[in-house]
């Protein structure tokens, strides 16, 4: 695709310049969204060798098989979603030849791969307050003693289902597009006692 | 002491309420000591008193001293239920939090392409958590007028909607085939690669659950379409069956109602549009037929396109990554200019759809509804099982009286618009008649239809479809009755022409 076709964010009204010069220096609380980021949602039987190889070879990552866990790889980080599902997380532009090459490589097995880059955006949010403002619309404990890195999990925040991962600083909130807006909104609410920071 | 003391017996004295939250009253504490339920835990839970979220603190303490009254106890030795917060008194501030306001009472889903929406004046309308454009009024102009100016943009240039809110889901696996042709009360096995269906799914009562087209990506794969509120419903529907009933079947279910921007085009000048935008399929009525789809580019964005329609008219829907919907969209837009391209909401969607006879499921039908109803006897396979098949042989299935789909005019007036939901009568003189008035149908959609110069009504009458022409009675609450005419609910090119050229 051209450079001049234009991909917009479902935060595209909401994160602005504006809005990141209102930003106080102290906030207690720090978004960013990484649009764009290429999600590949992956179905396959994980009992089967041939099916895991076939994975590795593209993704250069294992899949993780204990549940609610994430592997980070290189070019790439799986997300475990249940026993025989996955996200394939890669930078932005990346998530077509993902799914060609899992198309190739998986030929002939069953199996399912879905370009969702456009169903998703990712928002982290970190600072000093980060897990307080979440912890008002989410019912998971978040502290780091029963929720760390290499972990996430599948919930809700507020009303919206979302996918939380530990990051070393803060959390990453995985967001449907179309609840992309309504949980902006949300975090703005439940982080303005803290003061929230809108960066790049 | 605990209550007021009555000349007749409880149960037939006046009510003694004790427990306002959940209406119990002396009678039902005094009930249940008679049934033998002696531990006040146990007289809670026969009579659900102290359930409401006052957790007993208004009624509990009358209603254990009635209780022990029942009981011939002292009231010491009856006690009390486990305490429970709310401890003080809670203020429905504390309990609401910040879940209140347009944008935070609950989740507000919106479309790539919402504030194109909102920039060109669209008013909104909640389908599911969806926000989706009602209409467009310009300035001055009433709800009547933008109506009428939509439905005329697209019955004769073409009419522009944001259709992004559909469910849909990616069905995949060796199987699908077979999977669907469960799911579905029509045959989907012999379905070419490259064509769409429409398709009815049905409830294990048979009555149908939602409706959608699904077009047939490759041998073993689907692009299935649902309705914008059943989409989170059919999806977990149609698991249940794969991991609980069906497990042998090898098939993956991925949900990519989001990933999906949809721009609906319809009206005569659709497919002068589409050309302009999309690059890599022949557009021609013979290569692209109705009911089919193409894999292609839209203003550069890989797209899949589908030729189909809710309108009746020539129409085409261009799917694109949602994270470029409003890039194509602006440049549908912009392509349309020539024809006069109007964005039309939901009501316009809704009246075309109308005119054409086609339901909406969850407005035309309400769970109580079967195929046979509709009218839709062909789209039951004889050939092969499907969810629901099964009950539509009951007795209460099959019975001659049931209420069907039919269409209805104003007689005495043609522009009147029935109101939905309206109760049908036989008797014109219903108002005056001994009630109740047995009745004879409803209304479940009315509408004007602009194109047609009068209104259009669609309601489910006992043996509807036998009684063309018959006259039946909308009684209104200000004492008019409106006279109406049964018809066909096809309105509008019965035939289906306009959208097959």
């Amino acid at each position: 695709m051209s450079d001049a076709i234009r991909q917009e964010s479902p935060l595209v009204e909401r994160i602005t310049p504006e809005r990141k010069a209102a930003s106080p220096a102290d906030a207690g609380v720090t978004l960013r969204e990484r649009p764009f980021l290429g999600y590949v949602n992956l179905r396959g039987n994980p009992e089967d060798s041939a099916f895991l190889k076939a994975v590795k070879g593209v993704a250069g990552t294992d899949l993780p098989r204990e549940p609610n866990t994430v592997v980070v790889g290189k070019d790439c980080t799986a997300i475990w979603l249940g026993l025989d599902e996955w996200y394939l997380v890669a930078e932005a532009g990346k998530e077509r030849e993902t799914v060609a090459a899992l198309e190739e490589a998986l030929a002939g097995q069953h199996f399912a791969v879905n370009d969702v880059t456009s169903n998703f955006t990712t928002i982290e949010l970190a600072g000093a307050h980060a897990r307080d403002a979440l912890e008002k619309g989410c019912t998971l404990d978040l502290h780091p003693r029963a929720f760390g890195e290499g972990q996430c999990a599948q919930t809700l925040l507020a009303h919206a289902g979302i996918l939380i991962r530990p990051l070393t600083e803060g959390y990453e909130l995985v967001v449907r597009r179309s609840f992309a807006d309504y949980v902006f909104v949300w975090l703005e609410d439940a982080a303005a006692e803290y003061g929230m920071a809108v960066t790049d | 002491m605990w209550r007021v003391p009555a000349r007749k017996a409880l149960s037939r004295a006046p009510k003694q309420f004790v427990d306002i939250q959940n209406d119990q009253t002396s009678a039902d504490i005094y009930l249940a000591v008679r049934e033998n339920y002696r531990s006040i835990e146990h007289i809670k839970r026969y009579t659900a008193m102290g359930f409401g979220t006052d957790q007993g603190k208004l009624g509990n303490i009358n209603g254990a001293g009635i209780a022990a009254e029942a009981l011939g106890e002292d009231i010491a030795r009856v006690g009390t239920t486990t305490f429970r917060p709310a401890y003080t008194p809670v203020t429905m501030g504390a309990l609401a939090g910040r879940e209140f306001g347009p944008e935070r009472f609950h989740a507000v889903r919106k479309t790539a392409m919402h504030a194109w929406h909102v920039a060109h004046g669209a008013l909104f309308e909640n389908v599911g958590d969806w926000k989706r454009p009602w209409y467009y009024p310009r300035p001055g102009e009433s709800m009547r007028q933008a109506l009428d100016r939509e439905s005329h943009a697209s019955r004769h240039a073409v009419g522009v909607l944001d259709a992004s809110t559909l469910g849909k889901i990616d069905v995949r696996g060796p199987d699908a085939a077979e999977f669907l042709n469960r799911i579905y009360t029509n045959g989907w096995k012999n379905m070419e690669v490259g064509k769409c269906k429409y398709g009815i799914m049905l409830g294990e009562d048979g009555m149908v659950m939602d409706d959608g087209v699904s077009a047939r990506i490759a041998e073993d794969h689907y692009h299935m379409t649902t309705t914008t509120g059943g989409a989170a419903r059919v999806l977990a529907w149609l698991e249940e069956w794969l991991q609980t009933e069906w497990p042998e079947l090898r098939v993956y279910l991925t949900s990519t109602t989001d990933q999906w921007a949809a721009i609906s085009l319809a009206g005569p000048h659709s497919r002068d549009v589409v050309a302009k935008v999309v690059e890599g399929i022949d557009l021609s009525g013979d290569a692209f037929p109705f009911m089919t789809w193409r894999d292609g580019t839209a203003a550069g964005v890989p797209a899949r396109v589908f030729r189909i329609s809710f309108s009746g008219e020539l129409g085409f829907e261009i799917n694109v990554p949602a994270n470029y919907g409003q890039y194509v969209w602006d440049a549908v837009w912009e392509a349309g200019q020539e024809y006069g391209i109007t964005p039309y909401g939901t009501e316009t969607m809704h009246i075309l759809r109308a005119e054409k006879g086609f339901i909406i499921a969850g407005q035309d039908t309400d769970g109580s509804v079967n195929p046979m109803d509709l009218g839709m006897h062909g789209l039951l396979s004889g050939r092969k099982d499907f969810l629901g098949k099964r009950s539509l042989k009951r007795a209460d299935a099959v019975r001659e009286d049931r209420e069907q789909f039919v269409g209805l005019l104003a007689v005495d007036d043609p522009t009147t618009i029935i109101p939905e939901g309206a109760q049908l009568v036989r008797d014109a003189n219903a108002n005056d008649a001994p009630k109740p008035v047995p009745l004879d149908g409803y209304v479940t959609s009315s509408y004007f239809s602009a194109t047609l110069g009068h209104s259009i009504a669609l309601a489910m009458v006992r043996r509807g479809r036998e009684r063309m022409d018959e006259l039946v009675y909308a009684p209104q609450a200000d004492g008019k009755v409106i006279k109406c005419r049964i018809t066909s609910p096809v309105f509008y090119d019965p035939k289906g022409e306009r959208q097959n050229v």
